[in-house]
């Protein structure tokens, strides 16, 4: 299947030429001759969160969308190995018949490669630990910058054998090799799907937002997904008017997808809105691509924070004041739409919480080019053990370099 | 050494830096007793800053250190392979709160497992990973080793439940990793290592709610065949037990002699199952488990009614390595892996590979997940048996990589099995890893002799069966000596 689809790519950076491989040997004759040449490479899967880490001027971008689909479909295991440039929702769609799906929420899932999808190790929707690539990653190829292709993992689903590279692999942002196959870890296919809306009333947000919502998030039982979701996000989905919502999902068995909400409704205090079908599927894609769209479109700065659950949504509350935040209280995690002029404010409010980390995830134009992305950059320590990591696979340096913040 | 002590007594006391052999003879080797070798000294440090200070003297001096926990691990992971120092975090034991709003705990890593459950408890919450050791296996052992347990088919295993760890790098110096860091997922890589790329000193653990209803069956089976379908069953119809651990006729045979566990002796295979989740959930899968259950040809199925009964459910399981270990003066447990499709497959496999080596091969395994554990009782003492088992092992773990498995699930490579990595890994693969080593391990003093193949001709030593003779009976028995450990950590 290596090749299918490889017809001519695009690069994102116009006037740098793009190369775009149809097998693993192209992708490490690529590589081998960039290095040998000495010129530098952007790795490019769905381009949909090529905007992450600091930006890069590359020598070449090497389109690993092309190779793309599915080598082997292991039904009884809920396992399957494919080509790293297939897309989440293409893989989705040939599960479907068999039940079963990967459990991967990235932004834009119709061009979100597998392989991109693991390089920006983006969290996605659904509450931790589970489903996220960490997760779900069980296995990888890929080819290093001289070209040499190495194997890390497996496809089975408990594995302490040998270093984890494939967790190195995740986030990496394309500093470290080329991901060429991956190995994910499926799961059935959910009998029934639910999602509990509640508003949380304006009056509360001020005083008792991060008690509120961190004990109706403690109070669901079995979650699929929690998220806080602000209106006026213009996207097709979520509430225009009105105030935040909790937004609390159930899936599984009926039984459990009808898990009774009564812990959350007492918790949130307001009225509560059932969601399912095309409308639950339209909210939660909303949310999953809220970080990939709505910086954008407003030509605002897409600002990631971390940290403890009480102080991120503390954050959260302070970021509202600039743009719309969507928090994912369990994954400890929240994004905002920033407006340029805004981000040394945010930046202040950021710092109120000592214990909250930000990155700028997409910006709009050149700003990156004159501002940090890394809220605060990594220690001294990290960023030498980071470098000796990156030398350790990449010693050239030609793959990506300062991608990353060190 | 002298000197090393000079300077470490002023911090750590004179009992805080033990040079005698008689003291250091303990540290020889972990739960897989085939390896020993006793450290030149051991260290025992009271915090972070003691563990700093000794990774920085040692570093100096360029003498080897191996961190240490409860010295439970079945790999090796612990054993100064090497000599040198080794640092003791049992000291280091202590639970430094609970945070129930954020569902985490901050420990020290010498802390019991259990431990961490027990200060939990109050708030309705516990840490998930449950190795059968986590009565006596530290939090730091279990981060090193990447830990599960029967309940890790649903939970995940220790990696999935790490927020952040503060460690001690090869120079001294202190780094936190934590979940979600700017850059690369150093966290995820560190979880699993082995102690080789740095020694965790405090963590922050996640901890999960204690569901609300839990419900653990007993099936019995003529055989594992149809058990094992059975299980596959179950997971494609989109139920997620807790656990799914099983017990084949040799295992039920032991237990039943060795403790009374009232498993069915004639029964072929005995799967253990446990469900959780909300009241209504937990309602439904059983029902839909019974019915799966029935249609592959359980004998019964038993309930656990309460805790009590539940207890015995899990009590052979959780003893079946102690009572093997009863049977025999030697007892060796493999960890191989396979895609829980080829189940069946494995197991008829181990059963010809005993036949064919002259051994009895007893299975006891998670079933969920494809652990495979398959025990060898040996008599250490026989030469001729002692071969007959290394090439059964090899044997196993070649049928593992057949079939599209792995070498290791829960108990890791340690210097048990790093010499057999290749039968899974290419050369640039092993490479790959080694350079990345390498970039934490500058000059190779952390826990040397560790999951990589040795090099010939690198001053590393390879690992090889430890020959004995009549004058140290200690070092018999490759591999492992299980049964000295009390309760058998599996």
């Amino acid at each position: 299947m290596a090749g299918a689809g490889g017809d001519a790519a695009t690069s994102e950076a116009p006037g740098f030429p793009a190369v775009a491989p149809v097998s693993e040997v192209d992708v490490g004759r690529s590589l081998a001759e960039a290095s040998r040449a000495g010129q530098t490479v952007v790795l490019r899967g769905g381009g949909t969160r090529l905007g992450l880490g600091a930006p890069v001027c590359a020598d070449r971008t090497l389109e690993l969308g092309g190779l793309s689909g599915v080598i082997e479909h292991h039904v009884r295991d809920l396992t399957v190995e494919a080509w790293a440039g297939t897309t989440v929702a293409a893989l989705n769609r040939g599960l479907a018949p068999h039940r079963q799906l990967l459990a991967l929420d990235p932004p834009l899932p119709e061009r979100a490669t597998l392989g991109g999808v693991v390089a920006a190790g983006d969290p996605g929707v659904r509450v931790v630990p589970g489903s996220r690539p960490r997760d779900l990653l069980l296995g990888l190829s890929a080819v290093l910058a001289d070209g040499t292709r190495i194997r890390s993992g497996g496809r089975v689903v408990k594995n302490v054998t040998g270093y984890e590279l494939t967790k190195l692999f995740t986030g990496s942002l394309g500093t470290l090799g080329a991901i060429t196959r991956v190995t994910l870890r499926l799961r059935a296919a959910p009998e029934a799907s639910r999602t509990v809306v509640a508003s949380l009333p304006v009056s509360d947000l001020a005083a008792g937002f991060a008690d509120r919502v961190l004990e109706a998030a403690v109070l669901a039982p079995d979650p699929a997904a929690v998220a806080v979701v602000p209106p006026g996000t213009g996207l097709p989905g979520l509430p225009e008017e009105g105030g935040f919502r909790l937004a609390v999902r159930f899936e599984g068995l009926k039984e459990e997808a009808n898990a009774s909400p009564d812990g959350l409704a007492k918790a949130a205090g307001g009225p509560m809105e059932i969601l399912e079908g095309p409308a639950e599927e339209g909210f939660w894609a909303a949310v999953r691509d809220f970080a990939a769209v709505v910086p954008e479109r407003r030509g605002a700065l897409g600002l990631a924070v971390r940290g403890p659950t009480a102080s991120l949504l503390r954050t959260a509350w302070r970021l509202a004041a600039f743009g719309p935040p969507v928090v994912f209280p369990d994954q400890r995690r929240a994004i905002a739409a920033v407006p340029v002029e805004d981000f040394q404010a945010a930046l202040d409010a950021v710092r109120q919480e000592p214990e909250i980390s930000a990155i700028v995830e997409t910006a709009p134009g050149d700003w990156k080019r004159d501002h940090p992305v890394f809220h605060p950059s990594p220690s001294p320590a990290i960023a030498a053990l980071s470098r000796r990591i990156k030398a350790a696979l990449d010693p050239d340096g030609i793959l990506a370099p300062g991608r990353l913040p060190f | 050494m002298e000197s090393l002590a000079a300077e470490l007594r002023p911090l750590l006391g004179r009992n805080g830096f033990l040079l005698r052999p008689e003291h250091t003879l303990p540290y020889e080797c972990d739960g897989s007793t085939a390896y020993r070798s006793a450290p030149q000294a051991v260290a025992l440090p009271r915090s972070t800053a003691d563990v700093a200070e000794v990774v920085r003297a040692c570093a100096a001096a360029r003498v080897p250190f191996t961190a240490r926990g409860a010295g439970t691990g079945l790999s090796g992971g612990a054993t100064p392979i090497e000599g040198g120092v080794v640092i003791s975090l049992a000291g280091m034991n202590r639970v430094l709160g609970i945070d129930p709003g954020e569902r985490a705990a901050r420990c020290q890593t010498g802390v019991v497992n259990l431990e961490i459950s027990r200060a939990a408890a109050p708030h309705g919450l516990f840490f998930a990973p449950d190795p059968s050791s986590q009565s006596a296996c530290t939090l730091g052992g279990n981060i090193a080793e990447n830990s599960g347990g029967p309940h890790c088919f649903k939970l995940g295993a220790t990696t999935s439940h790490i927020l952040s760890v503060t460690v001690v790098l090869d120079d001294g110096e202190v780094v936190t990793l934590s979940e979600g860091d700017a850059g690369y997922d150093l966290l995820g890589l560190f979880v699993g290592s082995e102690g080789t790329l740095g020694i965790a000193t405090e963590a922050t653990v996640r901890l999960l709610p204690v569901p609300e209803t839990v419900e653990t069956l007993l099936a019995p089976f003529a055989g594992l065949v149809p058990a094992c379908e059975a299980v596959s069953r179950i997971v494609a119809a989109g139920i997620v037990p807790v656990a799914m651990e099983m017990l084949d006729a040799a295992t039920i045979e032991v237990v039943e002699a060795g403790i009374g566990a009232g498993y069915p002796q004639d029964a072929g295979a005995v799967l253990l199952l446990e469900l959780d989740g909300a009241r209504q959930a937990v309602v439904r899968q059983r029902a839909d488990v019974d019915r799966i259950l029935q249609e592959c040809g359980a004998l019964e199925i038993r309930v656990a009614h309460d805790a009590a009964e539940r207890e015995l459910l899990w009590r052979g399981r959780k003893y079946a390595f102690g009572a093997m270990g009863r049977i025999s003066t030697d007892l060796y447990v493999q960890d191989g892996v396979v895609p829980r499709s080829a189940l069946p497959e494995a197991i008829a496999e181990v059963e010809r590979i005993g036949n064919r080596h002259d051994l009895r091969i007893a299975n006891v395994f998670h079933a969920g997940d494809g652990n495979l554990h398959p025990c060898i009782s040996y008599d250490g003492r026989n030469p001729d048996e002692r071969a007959r088992v290394m090439a059964a092992s090899h044997d196993l773990l070649s049928l593992c990589v057949r079939l599209g498995g792995v070498l290791s699930g829960e108990h890791g490579v340690g210097i048990e099995k790093r010499d057999s990595l290749d039968l899974l890994f290419s050369g640039d693969d092993l490479d790959a890893m080694r350079r990345v080593r390498d970039a934490w391990n500058r000059h190779g003093l952390l826990n040397p002799g560790k999951i990589l193949p040795v090099r010939a001709g690198c001053g590393e030593p390879r690992a090889t069966l430890p020959e004995d003779g009549p004058e140290n009976g200690s070092k018999q028995g490759l591999p492992g000596r299980v049964a000295a450990i009390p309760g058998a950590w599996i």
